[in-house]
């Protein structure tokens, strides 16, 4: 979005040729028989410079994607205007939930405005890859529809200012810049983003054609100066093996009864509503999901529902393993017409509106041996059965209301699947008790809403209050801006965070937020301790950070507000004083990217978690950045705890002017300080 | 053909941007210099994308405002009337591994671009400078929010009484008018145009946290408060 001060005189024929410009391009690009490129990107071959394992040296290495171009030309010096390139750009990530393509993604729903995008003035789509997780799993970039033809080469395109960002670990010598710190990536060579298929790419007339391109990438050495003067170099390789795409799994199947207009089938996480891919039916009614998946003896789980005519038919927890096919058989939809399920979320306390609330309509999977028949929350403490599917989601305006037009809660089956009785809608948002309330066949109202014939619900909370503080009065003078998050005790769930900010020259801040209570009604999930950690918003060079430099103030196992709008004061937070960065990597002991994790807590409170899917198979590696502090690591499978050893984060050193401090800002002692590596014992 | 197209979209610029020129166009400041009115540096406006539906709550801040923003990606946010510098801290408001995506833009360009796929991750960015400390909340806290069609492109004039501000975004957007009329009372207005119509306009104008005005329409609805 950009925005221009302007005279009225000017902006109507721009607003008019704008106009005229959107519809003269569809025209233009009617000439050809097209195909669709379904394009994923895998990550392996990234390696540090010096030859060290990446992850003892970088903690994220980000790509600014523009995008992916293909030609049928071999020729690698072939112009960059040649007018044979086609394009599969960045998703704009435009916000319909209705898929308008053969294929959809998670990222492209609504489809994509092009690299440059038919607006006159907005910026160009960029996406961020992250290649750490995707050495493990592949990424969906985008689906295009493309000339049908065979292609010879594929080029990445990245983003020409800054192709990339990267986050190194603290260095190990003193004539370095500072760590845990984002730094501008530049490119040492560029001779790799081109290259030529394996086997040359074919796009049949009509086909939706799976692609699979790798990006190697070798980073550094590690900065020798700060990010207002150094860079990190990078090499990224593009490669593709064409047609053969190894490294997705397949789902296929069959669907009776459909509607080839409507018809849709829909991949995501399982146990989530993270929509990885929807797809089309082939005219006779059978198709083809090409998923990111682990690979094997490992897998991807995935839920899997038909939608958009007739009754929802799902199926949960399908396992998905790189370069297999997971056959479905046949899906038969049972008929039903269809209705909208509406209403409004308020605040239960403060009777406002609740904006951004997030609802998910739920459907049990009967053809799970022994699984549930509803989606009612069942056991102590109460849970969502595991063979629920999340089959449409929604979320509240800026006035509570639900849903949007053209959003899928307003095309939902009055009839539900059979054996199923009625669909459950899961409403939550940041601070509330998650409630789940039945949703009734037929006309698709809520028995137990504030108003007749509608959902609507009045989310219970209680507040949690208490105070951020420092030992003594930070040396800037300056305010302190502290980010306060409360989470379940013993776990990384989040519920609720707020900012506290402590006023310059003073040692102490207030802090008050919603927070889920320990005693909501029966269809809500109650919470019964907190733990809560305050991280303080730090500067570099100016620019603000992810990682603090000031120490992390924690508050272990406080109790959760007894009732419905009652408010709980804690003890106030560990202090908070400036320590400086510091970083710790190490292995852990037969990981699996898809089960394994590893947490770091201070005082009982859990702090961060490796990213999903971040820890390699081969060297077992992970990072951390943290203020230099005392630590406790725990190897988490599958969210179970298995081992910890306790770390300290080696102190920072003393640099001399010039120089520059995460928490120092002005420099006063004229030394700043540099943060210093730390290795973790293995985790067993 | 295609030459043809382009000969006639061409045409049809130049006859319609001398019509309105001839006919005085639609002046709603400046009038007594119309055509001369000099471009203001280059504003702030910031967009959270990535896996479309995540939620997410945005602390937005310039030098004298500071806003907390809710809503799902895809949003766009624009501050008119911006005071750089500039502070956005965005963190998803979901435990899962979701990607969330923030670009700071000046101007047409992506000036910083932060990612976070963690629970309840942030990703945090700046412009126009050094902003050591988050504004007061904004009062009056003015803002636009543009909800559907959610395939959409639409044009905006956002005015007080005094200036007014052309731009341009997809759809969802939350537009936050920082101290219009100086910070005291007086008339806001919002004029939004589909860039092509893609379905139903849906425009809240909210001031104080009150709904002041809702519109619906077609192709060109307008909110006013004041």
């Amino acid at each position: 979005m950009g925005v221009k001060y302007l005279s009225g005189r000017w902006l109507w024929p721009a607003l008019l040729c704008s106009v005229l410009i959107v519809l003269w391009k569809p025209v233009a690009g009617r000439a050809f028989a097209t195909g669709i490129v379904e394009l994923a990107f895998t990550g392996s071959g990234l390696a540090a410079g010096d030859g060290q394992p990446v992850l003892t040296e970088y903690q994220r290495v980000l790509l600014n994607v523009l995008s992916v171009r293909l030609t049928p030309s071999t020729d690698l010096s072939l112009s960059d205007s040649d007018p044979s390139w086609v394009e599969i750009p960045a998703p704009a990530a435009i916000g319909s939930s209705n898929p308008t393509q053969f294929i959809t993604t998670s990222l492209n729903f609504g489809g994509f405005f092009g690299a440059t995008g038919t607006l006159l003035t907005a910026a160009t789509s960029i996406l961020q890859l992250d290649l750490m997780p995707l050495q493990n799993l592949p990424f969906f970039f985008n689906a295009a529809s493309v000339p049908a033809e065979s292609y010879g080469q594929i080029e990445l395109v990245l983003d020409s200012t800054v192709p990339g960002n990267i986050v190194p670990l603290c260095p190990h010598s003193l004539l370095a810049g500072e760590g845990c710190v984002s730094y501008k990536a530049t490119f040492a060579s560029q001779a790799g983003l081109r290259a030529l298929f394996t086997s040359a790419f074919a796009v049949p007339t009509g086909s939706v054609q799976p692609l699979v391109a790798n990006i190697a990438v070798s980073v550094g050495p590690p900065p020798a100066a700060d990010p207002d003067t150094a860079t990190i170099f990078i090499s990224p390789v593009i490669s593709s093996p064409g047609n053969q795409s190894p490294a997705l799994g397949a789902v296929t199947g069959v669907v009776t009864n459909f509607n080839l207009n409507n018809t849709t089938v829909t991949a995501e996480y399982a146990g989530t509503n993270q929509i990885v891919a929807v797809t089309h039916l082939m005219s006779d009614g059978t198709f083809s999901l090409s998923l990111p998946a682990l690979a094997a003896p490992s897998s991807t789980l995935y839920d899997i529902y038909v939608s958009g005519n007739g009754a929802y038919v799902v199926r949960s927890r399908v396992a998905v393993s790189q370069g297999t096919t997971t056959p479905l058989g046949t899906l038969a939809v049972p008929s039903s017409t269809v209705g909208s399920i509406s209403g409004t979320i308020a605040d239960g306390c403060a009777g406002t509106a609740v904006e951004g609330a997030t609802l998910q309509l739920l459907v049990p999977d009967t053809t799970v041996p022994g699984g549930a028949t509803t989606c009612d929350l069942t056991g102590a403490p109460p849970v969502i059965p595991s063979n629920c599917v999340v089959v449409a989601t929604a979320a509240t305006d800026d006035q509570g209301r639900y849903p949007l037009s053209g959003t899928p809660l307003t095309n939902v089956p009055v009839t539900p699947p059979p054996g199923v009785s009625h669909y459950d809608l899961k409403i939550g948002a940041p601070g509330y008790n998650t409630t789940v309330p039945q949703v009734a066949a037929g006309l698709l109202s809520c028995p137990t809403s504030r108003f007749a014939n509608s959902c609507s619900f009045s989310l219970e909370h209680g507040y949690l209050t208490g105070e951020t503080q420092l030992s003594t009065p930070d040396g800037s003078g300056k305010p302190l801006d502290a980010m306060v998050m409360a989470e379940d005790s013993g776990t990384d769930k989040i519920e609720d965070f707020t900012l506290s900010t402590i006023p310059g020259g003073a040692t102490s801040g207030i802090f008050t937020m919603a927070v889920p209570d320990a005693a909501p009604s029966s269809d809500a999930i109650p919470v019964e301790n907190f733990d809560v950690f305050a991280s303080v918003q730090d500067l570099f060079q100016g620019l603000p950070q992810k990682t603090s430099g000031h120490l992390i103030g924690t508050a272990a196992s406080v109790r959760a507000p007894a009732a419905d709008c009652s408010t709980i004061t804690i003890p106030t937070l560990s202090p908070m004083d400036c320590a400086g960065l510091g970083s710790v990597y190490g292995n852990v002991e037969n990981a699996n990217p898809s089960t394994t994790s590893v947490r770091l807590s201070k005082d009982g409170v859990q702090i961060m978690a490796t990213e999903p899917n971040s820890i390699l198979p081969s060297g077992d590696n992970y990072n951390f950045c943290a203020p230099s502090d005392n630590y406790v690591l725990t190897h988490y499978e599958s969210g179970i705890a298995k081992s910890s050893v306790g770390i300290n984060l080696a102190k920072p050193v003393l640099v001399s002017a010039p120089c520059a401090g995460i928490c120092q800002d002005g420099n006063p002692a004229g030394t700043c300080l540099l943060c210093q590596p730390t290795v973790a014992p293995t985790l067993p | 053909m295609r030459a043809i197209l382009n000969s006639l979209v061409l045409l049809g610029c130049i006859v319609a941007g001398a019509a309105i020129a001839v006919l005085g166009g639609c002046n709603y400041a400046n009038t007594g210099s119309p055509g001369n009115t000099p471009n203001i540096p280059q504003q702030s406006s910031y967009r959270v994308v990535g896996d479309v539906g995540t939620p997410f709550r945005a602390t937005v801040s310039d030098s004298r405002s500071s806003w907390q923003v809710f809503g799902t990606i895809p949003t766009s946010i624009a501050i008119v009337n911006d005071s750089p510098p500039d502070r956005i801290l965005v963190t998803k408001t979901s435990n899962d591994a979701r990607l969330l995506s923030l670009q700071v833009i000046q101007g047409f360009t992506v000036g910083t671009l932060a990612s976070t796929v963690s629970n309840f991750g942030t990703a945090v960015g700046s412009i126009g400078g050094t902003l050591p400390a988050l504004a007061p909340p904004a009062s009056p806290d003015v803002r636009f929010f543009v909800k559907t069609p959610l395939v959409g492109v639409f044009n905006a004039l956002i005015e007080d009484q005094t200036n007014s501000y052309a731009l341009e975004s997809r759809i969802a957007a939350v537009i936050l008018f920082d101290s219009p009329n100086g910070g005291k009372s007086g008339r806001v207005n919002g004029i939004f145009t589909q860039v092509s119509f893609t379905g139903v306009f849906d425009v809240d104008l909210v001031i104080n946290g009150q709904l002041v005005e809702t519109a619906t329409g077609g192709t060109t609805v307008t909110v006013h408060a004041g």
